[in-house]
């Protein structure tokens, strides 16, 4: 039998979501809050747990979409995005707490479906889809400003 | 095939801007990426309008795909072929501290797109990005900063000298920083 070969820089198998964020979210995260662009991608075949290692389960979106106090349990089975929210936020609150500063965090929310850019955040329907670029700007995209996690979550919530 | 979710790319974008008390600032943009799924269409049985579709989902992967493959060994980047690697172009390759997280079944019966995520995953590892840090300075910083590092050439000027003992150095190390 043939054997193929890869490398990567980490392989986890049946391993936590504290795990999954550990090795393939917190670093970048933290740069992010340094000044550093950065970006986290998800790919693979349908059903293999992207949106679970990004979101969490159903249960996490879920919940999440309910709103309100969310229990440990439900935490413990976060994906990278609620993991890199809770810990921007640690960060941000340091920052304006123990330094003084003032920071201002902003979100946008697209989705590209059939090669068209559409805004999940935009109120307006009609300016929803198809938004056009300059370059890789995206013009008039609805951009909101967080406040708290929680605000995040309601966003994603609504996209 | 699956729901509209997995049939479509989601991006989440986070943009960071802070100023701190001294008056300096710091601002960032993080992407938070979860892709359509990266079956290939032959699979999933889809024909008509769904076939239609597939072969649009399939155009940004496809295209990210030679995105990445051309960023790792050179040639053309064709960025602009579709709203996936325009959108993400400064991701890919720029200035972004970029990570892939790539999720396989171990299912026999899909060995085929296992093989392909994983061949994927190997190629983005190729990509190497030039990340910095986005900072800006006050004016009195970028002064303190100035001095600090004409300090610094003075001194390492005065090395030379006490090394070579030439005049010409000497010279060197008198003239202005």
């Amino acid at each position: 039998m043939d054997t193929l070969k890869y490398t990567f820089d980490n392989i986890l198998v049946e391993a936590s979501q504290e795990k999954m964020y550990y090795y393939a979210g917190q670093e970048t995260v933290k740069l992010f809050t340094s000044g550093f662009n950065g970006t986290i991608f998800a790919y693979g075949m349908s059903g293999t747990g992207k949106t679970y290692s990004m979101l969490g389960p159903e249960t996490v979106v879920e919940v999440i979409k309910q709103g309100g106090e969310i229990s440990e349990d439900i935490q413990s089975q976060y994906g990278i995005i609620p993991r890199a929210i809770r810990d921007i936020f640690e960060f941000m609150n340091y920052a304006i707490e123990k330094e003084g500063a003032s920071i201002e965090l902003m979100m946008n929310y697209f989705e590209i479906y059939k090669e068209s850019l559409n805004d999940l955040l935009q109120p307006n329907k009609e300016q929803a889809n198809n938004l056009k670029m300059m370059g890789s700007k995206v013009v008039n995209s609805y951009k909101v400003m967080i406040d708290s996690p929680e605000t995040i979550f309601d966003h994603i919530k609504r996209g | 095939m699956n729901d509209r979710s997995s049939r479509s790319h989601s991006i989440l974008v986070l943009e960071y801007n802070q100023i701190n008390k001294d008056g300096s600032k710091k601002n960032a943009k993080l992407n938070l990426v979860d892709l359509a799924g990266s079956e290939r269409i032959a699979k999933t049985g889809a024909s008509g309008k769904v076939l239609d579709e597939a072969k649009k989902i399939n155009l940004s992967l496809t295209v990210l795909g030679r995105v990445i493959q051309a960023l790792g060994e050179g040639g053309n980047v064709p960025f602009r072929e579709s709203t996936l690697t325009k959108l993400l172009k400064e991701s890919l390759g720029g200035n972004s501290k970029t990570a892939l997280l790539c999720t396989t079944s171990r299912r026999d019966a899909h060995l085929e797109e296992t093989l392909q995520s994983l061949q994927f995953a190997k190629r983005v590892k190729k990509v190497k990005n030039k990340a910095v840090v986005s900072v800006q300075l006050t004016s009195d910083q970028m002064q303190a900063l100035i001095v600090k590092l004409k300090q610094e050439v003075y001194v390492l000027r005065q090395r030379l000298v006490t090394a070579n003992g030439s005049s010409f150095d000497k010279d060197l190390a008198k003239s202005d920083v």
